[in-house]
């Protein structure tokens, strides 16, 4: 359910399901005469419940990484009280099923790639055995098992995101915290990132993601909440909070102007007069990684990161959370299929099948680009014929409701 | 791979080449043998390059190359004719390849995937690999390789011994406490400021943990720097005592009181009401002279300030190791049972001086050991007097059989100030300190270094973990700024204790607290209402200090440089003491107050 009202999400009484729950969560920082500075979070009331991909969003300054630090025990609430697990956010417990990713890669430069996720390991008690192929498999993920030995203080910032990315896995976490996650990436690491996401909200992980990068948040999450002045002024479903109740939207293969002239008319028989139709763009990011997946066919040279992998074995659906792979794959290939809004693929509806269009491009650039050297675990592309026969149903539907039902849509 | 081509080409051509030369074709056997070495060697290289981002490869490489360095740098100077350079180049380059070897273990035994280990092992790679504690390293191995060198080599090799020994344990303990400090000051802030603690503390790993992470990377790095300095230190020392000596006397003195480890008794009065009756003499012409400082004849002792107490208890030693000229004084030297298992003789060290001119700088007295005079060396008689004649204020060693140890297991040495031909000779006396004693062998330099090693180590563990206490709190310059003086208030405890007891006055310790208060706050008033501003300055400077002094650990109780550079034994008690004292309490003490300020703070800071 969605509030247009500030603050205050109706607190869900704790269960075994609820993850990170905040009621009337404060954080007030004084200056040194301890006056009141700045109230950073305010009176905010959160529930995250398991296996949820929650978004927190809002400007800059507007609270939520405080909100976050408040939630991994970095800073002490001044009113209100955070459960995490059911138990106090500093109890050391919790941090065995938490994966953190800060705002910025708050790495040891000194250490290399492969010395910094074996250093978080061990803060995990993991042994050897179970830490080292995690490792191995983590760097290839993130494409880095090439300059896995090089100081992190040479790597770009991209580079360190992805080390910070991997070292928030490390653990196979329940809950994974991510703030900008994908700040200073490039498309391609950007787009890694939302598969891990999806990947690990399929096994039932709870994902608290924080980001100013509203397109990634909002291919990914279940549901937002948008903070400014310290202040959750809306939250909700996702598909609630976008969803446009007085619009609709049709989308077809490409028509000719007759078959255009024909739907306009209809809809202005059935007293649609404000209707449009334009050409469908590809998103910037599928055109990037298009391009990318052409000049990397051809063999061009980089020094930077190279592709992610396939998602870590530890990771995937099925893993029981020692590196043994389950059955993950399928899992994926599902996940893949459908749209990142999470609508059921098997009742698909318009707006799901733009989607989908777009996400099967998309699979179908990663699938080329993991193509290249990198084995891909990529679902199959939706066949077009199905798509298009679909939309053909559509039409027809559509233009024989015409004759049957007379009454708008709208 | 690398090495099973390596491997196989050399037993290849080796094998071969010893097939050929058993069968008579010696030339060609040569040949085979050796292109298979050259080509064994480019494979080497071509390897190293290759390979040079496999860990062990790329160790194995700066192990080779460093040896190479070495070599070609000790030819230089073996071709420059500089051989104490050659000594010095090599000596530096096995101590780094102690610790090479030694932080390799270190990686080892951090390696278990245990959180604590984690936040150690990161700590030693932060160390070494930010250089901060390099330069230390370097400093000390650079130390003691070139102080053998630049100490007087003219001086007896004896006195060369223990000024290479003191320097370089000093140069050692002051730069290893300096890098502690500044490592375990700088990591902890660094990582708060740069916000690395941030994911660490998000790990399941409390902060108590966190805290004795660091604090046990560090111990083990110092370990391990001590390990390298200790052994450094030890093949200088043994380099040195191969040198030639001046004498066949400085040759002896170099084994028996140099490398060896003593123990020493020092002389006590054989009337044991002696220096009482002494003290309580000397109290009362006190009291006669000034009994409003000293309290009127009969007073409790209590009522005397500490500082006069300990004024009275100085003169009084200072009288009794003193000799009137025509007065002899006995020194019993008791607990010597053990000294009859040694084979080695007990020597008597003394340095006596005059309270006025000497005679040609020369010293005469009159020498009893148990009654019998001494003659020379092992040799005593019934006959009266035998004058010995001594270099003034020179330490001398006069070797006594075991045999003359008494049944109590006690020794009573005589020294009678004469008239030698009819001059009367000035007071003649000695420092009560160790000014005379006796001392014997019980052990080798070699577990002397090691304790004195021991305690140095339990020293830096301290520092470690005040460092980190610091640092959780403070930033890094007021935290160095506070470690510094808490270190040099530890390591000049005894002088400060002393320059505070006379710097200004203060209240009898008899004195209940609360009338303590009372009298700071009449003083305090006194001062001001007369304008002694100087002097109230002063004494809240001793109150600050003396408070500090309370909560500060003293080094200087726990410093066995002295004692191991004039081969002496580092008593176990000392070992026991650091150990306790320094690696235990106070360091158990500042890690608790550190993880009690630690563990409530917030690690994150405004960022709205």
């Amino acid at each position: 359910m969605s509030q247009a009202s500030t603050q205050k999400a109706d607190p869900a009484p704790l269960s075994q399901d609820m993850v990170i729950k905040c009621i009337g969560l404060s954080k007030v920082f004084k200056d040194f005469w301890l006056r009141n500075r700045v109230k950073a979070v305010d009176t905010i009331d959160l529930d995250i419940r398991k296996g949820e991909v929650f978004g927190l969003l809002g400007p800059n300054g507007s609270g939520k990484s405080t909100t976050i630090k408040l939630i991994l025990g970095l800073l002490h609430p001044t009113a209100g009280r955070i459960a995490v697990f059911g138990r106090h956010p500093r109890d050391v417990k919790n941090k065995q099923r938490i994966g953190y990713l800060p705002e910025e890669s708050y790495l040891y430069p000194f250490l290399n790639a492969y010395e910094t996720l074996e250093y978080y390991a061990r803060l995990f008690h993991q042994k050897r055995g179970i830490r080292k192929p995690r490792i191995d498999t983590l760097l290839e993920m993130v494409g880095l098992q090439h300059v896995a030995r090089r100081p992190i203080g040479e790597y770009s910032k991209g580079m360190q995101r992805k080390i910070g990315l991997a070292q928030a896995l490390i653990n196979d976490p329940d809950l994974l915290i991510l703030d900008e996650p994908t700040a200073g990436m490039d498309p391609i690491a950007t787009a890694d990132v939302k598969r891990v996401i999806l990947s690990l909200a399929e096994r039932g992980k709870t994902i608290l993601l924080c980001s100013h990068l509203l397109s990634d948040v909002e291919d990914v999450t279940d549901r937002v909440a948008i903070m400014y002045g310290g202040k959750i002024r809306r939250h909700g479903q996702i598909d609630e909070l976008l969803e446009q109740h007085d619009r609709t939207m049709i989308s077809t293969p490409a028509l000719d102007a007759e078959a255009e002239e024909r739907i306009i008319k209809l809809l202005e028989e059935q007293g649609v007069c404000d209707t449009s139709i334009t050409r469908p763009r590809q998103k910037l990011e599928t055109l990037f990684l298009n391009i990318v997946a052409e000049a990397q066919a051809e063999g061009v040279a980089t020094s930077g990161a190279q592709s992610g992998g396939k998602i870590a074995t530890f990771l995937e659906s099925g893993a029981d959370g020692q590196g043994r792979p389950g059955e993950g794959d399928d899992l994926i290939d599902q996940l893949t299929t459908k749209s990142s809004s999470g609508v059921d693929a098997e009742h698909p509806s318009e707006v799901e099948h733009v989607d989908r269009e777009a996400k099967a491009h998309e699979e179908q650039i990663i699938g080329s680009l993991t193509s290249a050297g990198v084995e891909t675990h990529e679902p199959d592309v939706p066949a077009p014929k199905a798509e298009e026969q679909t939309d053909t149903d559509l039409i027809d539907s559509l233009i024989q409701k015409k004759d049957g039902d007379k009454k708008p849509n709208n | 791979m690398w090495l099973i081509v390596l491997f196989a080409l050399v037993a290849l051509t080796e094998g071969v080449g010893l097939l050929l030369v058993a069968q008579g074709s010696d030339a060609m056997g040569q040949i085979i043998r050796s292109v298979g070495r050259i080509i064994a060697n480019a494979w080497v290289i071509y390897g190293l390059i290759v390979w040079r981002e496999v860990p062990w490869v790329r160790r194995f490489g700066v192990i080779l190359l460093g040896t190479a360095a070495t070599q070609l740098l000790a030819l230089v100077f073996w071709a420059m004719g500089w051989t104490d350079m050659v000594i010095a180049t090599v000596g530096a380059y096995a101590m780094a390849m102690i610790f090479y070897a030694g932080l390799w273990v270190i990686r080892i035994l951090l390696s278990p995937g245990v959180a604590v280990f984690g936040v150690a092992r990161t700590l030693v790679d932060e160390a070494i690999r930010m250089k901060i504690a390099l330069v230390f390293i370097v400093g000390v191995a650079i130390l003691i390789a070139v102080f053998p060198f630049i100490i007087d080599q003219d001086d007896f090799l004896k006195y060369r011994i223990t000024s290479f020994l003191t320097w370089s344990l000093m140069a050692t303990s002051a730069l290893l406490s300096l890098m502690t400090l500044f490592l375990s000051i700088g990591t902890i802030t660094k990582e708060q400021a740069q916000r690395q603690i941030f994911l660490t503390l998000t790990k399941p790993v409390n902060r108590a943990e966190y805290l004795i992470g660091k604090w046990l990377g560090i111990s083990l790095l110092n370990l391990l720097l001590l390990s390298v300095a200790g052994a450094g230190i030890y093949a200088f020392t043994m380099l040195l005592a191969g040198q030639p000596a001046r004498d066949g006397a400085d040759r002896m003195a170099v084994e028996s009181q140099v490398l060896a480890s003593r123990q020493w008794v020092e002389p006590t009065p054989p009337n044991p009401d002696e220096l009482k009756q002494m003290y309580d003499y000397m109290l009362e012409s006190a009291r006669d002279a000034d009994p409003q400082r000293y309290g009127k004849p009969g007073d409790p002792l209590g009522e005397v300030s500490a500082a006069d107490r300990a004024d009275i208890q100085q003169k009084v030693m200072l009288q009794w190791f003193s000799i009137p000229n025509q007065y002899s004084r006995t020194y019993r030297f008791n607990g010597l049972e053990d000294a009859k298992n040694y084979p080695q003789p007990l020597q008597l060290r003394f340095k006596p001086k005059l309270a006025g001119s000497s005679i040609n700088g020369f010293v005469y007295l009159h020498l009893r050991i148990n009654d019998r005079t001494y003659i020379k060396e092992g040799i005593t008689t019934a006959a009266p007097e035998n004058l010995l004649k001594l270099a003034e204020n020179n330490f001398h060693v006069i070797d006594i059989p075991t045999r003359l140890i008494d049944e109590e297991g006690g020794l009573s040495i005589q020294i009678r100030n004469p008239t030698p031909g009819g001059i009367r000779q000035p007071v003649l006396n000695f420092n009560p300190k160790d000014g005379i004693e006796i001392l014997y062998r019980v052990g080798g330099f070699e577990n002397n270094l090691v304790r004195t090693l021991v305690v140095v180590w339990m020293r830096l563990i301290f520092l470690a973990m005040l460092g980190l206490a610091a640092g959780a709190y403070l930033s890094f310059p007021v935290a160095a700024l506070v470690c510094m003086l808490v270190y040099f208030t530890a390591a000049g405890n005894a002088y400060l204790a002393e320059s505070l007891q006379f710097y200004a006055a203060f209240p009898k310790d008899s004195v209940p607290f609360f009338e303590k208060i009372l009298w700071f706050i009449s003083t305090t008033l006194k001062f001001i209402s007369e304008g002694e501003f100087y002097d109230l300055f002063k004494l809240y400077i001793k109150l600050i200090a003396s408070g500090f002094m309370l909560v500060t650990p003293s080094f200087g109780e726990l410093n066995p440089t002295p004692l191991v550079s004039d081969g002496r034994l580092v008593p176990i008690d000392m070992l026991v003491r650091a150990v306790v004292w320094s690696g235990g309490v106070w360091t158990g003490f500042v890690g608790l107050i550190g993880w009690l300020i630690f563990r409530s703070r917030e690690l994150a800071r405004v960022t709205v």
